[in-house]
């Protein structure tokens, strides 16, 4: 980088900082903090969703991926797309009636209070751990595109990733702290924009020099183009994993529901969501052609991570470059205001909240919230370090969600929702069992976080069963606003809005059936990439894309 | 020439995303900008009004949300 992109990058700082601040005013109370006066218009909330789910990790993490493993990883954005469509369909609609905002809150209505209290602290620290491999990959691009590794300050000498982590952290913690749910849902469309500028900049410019898409398939091995694949880490069973990681995640992402639940009846919750995962698809090919292309141009880099920053910096000229690293740090700041305010809000809402006793007034809470906002950018610091530790980005991320996020995803939605039986002693014993079994086969047997997914939820699931049959049984008045929230409500009723989960018209449960069709032919090509079969990509493709043309009919019946 | 329509497909549906993405939520922020222009002057002029009516005119205090002056 030269003067000229110091300048622009610097004014790009001050002008998001300057545009953060400006909506300080805006929030008067905990409720303006939170949901943005619950106010957001829908492309406003499209756009902060979208920004929030591509970031640095996209372009750094994965993209570092398809440099080392291959096209495969592709699958990373797109089963968690379909898997959308699959939470759209079935289980969000259930969450929205029953008008939680977070899953530690849907806990303590499935469970009781402790599950909301134990998840919701739990969930803190996932949440700030994520933010840590996000500063983790811009400080990674930063210093490979800057070649700065460490400066002095008053004589203090300070390392280039200290210094980088300081310096992206500070402007997003600073701006989210002061102005809430409106500085990170306006600063994202803001955000978006450019990094969406910043990645149509780079495509044209590294696939021509690689000799666009028959130069990149010519001089790649045939395996890196593969989509499902029978060895290597990223193979079919990785598909698999990453497909039930993905329902997890749509299912109990705090950064997703938060914005889900902002929607003004069930059937838009569903909409918003299916048309978001196909939207998000084609997106995926932004990020992952350069990782390809990134193959041919730099073969045999020794960290993974740093393949794009390396393209850009050996491609880009002075002043282009400034501007693609802003769009790179619109990525991840919109990334980490967002999940910082998520966290923020998960640990006032279900630990601090619940703990307290009586109702705090407004002013309290307001001020506890920006409080708990910077100790979360504390820890996402503080995590950033350890994901040095791991194996790339995409290794430690994948490793702490196989971990943490399946037992939660079996006992509260799974069991939770599917299985009255479960109690709160089966939903504590199930996720710990979970948790630990994974932890277990991560870093003890070192099978990786592929088969760590399956073993966390087989243990959860059946832990959380032998230990609620061992136990009392949950008072049924409880569990049966659950299992009511699963029929079209009064309210949709009156409002004439009705959604059926599963739907009434021919057309509707048609499409439906096509739906499950699409699934079973993109299992299908996933599994026989077992036996590396010559069509199994394809017949993987084509299953996936029945299957969001399925979700798309679906909206237009009952 | 040689057009390489995969490369080029991807980016013209990314160029569509943006231009829309540039033109909707930009009406939406002016939108909301202008409505909480106008909520923030109401709430202004009822503590304002209220500050009156108790004889605290001219008085420095906080709003009755935040605590926060009222900088409006």
């Amino acid at each position: 980088m030269v003067a000229v992109d110091y300048v622009i990058v610097a004014v790009f700082l001050v002008g998001i900082f300057a545009a953060g601040v400006y909506f300080y005013k805006w929030v008067g109370d905990a409720d303006d903090f939170y949901v943005a006066g619950r106010k957001l218009t829908p492309f406003i909330l499209a756009a902060t969703l979208t920004a929030t789910n591509v970031n640095l990790y996209s372009f750094v993490g994965q993209a570092g991926k398809a440099y080392k493993n291959g096209a495969s990883i592709l699958w990373h954005t797109w089963t968690g797309n379909m898997a959308m469509v699959i939470a759209g369909l079935f289980v969000m609609p259930v969450f929205r009636r029953l008008r939680i905002r977070t899953i530690p809150e849907f806990m303590e209505d499935r469970y009781g209070v402790s599950a909301r209290v134990i998840v919701g602290l739990l969930w803190f620290l996932r949440l700030t751990f994520w933010l840590g491999v996000v500063v983790y990959t811009a400080v990674i691009a930063a210093t490979t595109l800057t070649g700065i590794t460490g400066v002095g300050v008053l004589g203090i000498k300070i390392g280039g990733f200290t210094f980088w982590a300081l310096v992206f952290s500070a402007v997003t913690v600073a701006y989210t702290v002061l102005g809430g749910m409106w500085s990170v849902a306006l600063t994202d469309v803001l955000q978006f924009v450019i990094m969406m500028a910043g990645a149509l900049v780079v495509l044209p410019l590294v696939m021509s020099r690689v000799g666009w898409w028959p130069g990149l398939v010519e001089k790649l091995p045939a395996e890196h183009m593969k989509l499902v694949t029978a060895t290597g880490d990223f193979n079919w069973v990785f598909t698999l994993a990453i497909f039930l990681l993905g329902i997890q995640w749509a299912c109990t992402d705090q950064g997703l529901l938060q914005r889900a639940f902002s929607a003004k009846n069930t059937k838009t919750v569903a909409k918003g969501m299916i048309l978001a995962g196909i939207i998000t698809t084609p997106f995926a090919l932004l990020w992952n052609l350069p990782g390809l292309a990134a193959a041919v141009l730099h073969p045999g880099l020794e960290n993974a991570d740093t393949a794009i920053p390396t393209v850009l910096a050996s491609i880009l000229p002075a002043g282009l470059m400034g501007l693609i690293v802003c769009g790179f740090l619109a990525s991840q700041m919109s990334t980490i205001d967002s999940n910082l305010s998520a966290s923020a809000t998960l640990f006032v809402n279900d630990v601090w909240g619940r703990l307290k006793g009586e109702e705090p007034s407004s002013a309290q809470t307001l001020r506890v919230v920006r409080w708990v906002t910077l100790l979360a950018g504390v820890f996402m610091i503080l995590f950033s370090y350890w994901v040095t530790k791991f194996e790339g980005a995409v290794n430690a991320y994948l490793t702490v969600i196989s971990i943490m996020d399946m037992p939660l995803f079996v006992v509260a939605v799974l069991l939770g929702m599917f299985w009255k039986r479960a109690n709160l002693t089966g939903a504590l014993v199930g996720y710990f069992a979970g948790a630990v079994a994974g932890a277990y086969v991560n870093f003890g047997t070192g099978l990786g976080f592929n088969v760590a997914t399956f073993v966390s939820a087989g243990a959860a699931f059946v832990a959380c069963i032998a230990a609620s049959y061992l136990s009392r049984r949950s008072d049924e008045s409880k569990i049966e606003s659950v299992w009511k929230a699963k029929h079209t409500s009064q309210e949709e009723i009156d409002a004439k809005d009705v959604y059926h989960i599963w739907p009434r018209s021919a057309g509707g449960r048609f499409s439906m059936l096509v739906l499950f069709a699409g699934l079973a032919v993109f299992l299908a090509g996933t599994v026989t990439g077992k036996w590396d079969w010559e069509y199994a990509s394809v017949t993987a493709v084509v299953g996936m894309v029945i299957f969001f043309l399925a979700g798309l009919v679906r909206l237009a019946f009952d | 020439m040689h057009i390489d329509w995969v490369t080029w497909s991807i980016w013209l549906v990314g160029f569509v995303i943006l231009v829309i993405w540039i033109i909707v939520p930009l009406k939406e922020f002016v939108a909301i900008v202008k409505a909480q222009h106008g909520e923030y002057k109401q709430r202004a002029a009822g503590v304002d009004a209220s500050r009156r009516a108790a004889g605290q005119v001219g008085a420095a205090g906080g709003d009755a949300k935040g605590g926060r002056k009222d900088d409006a």
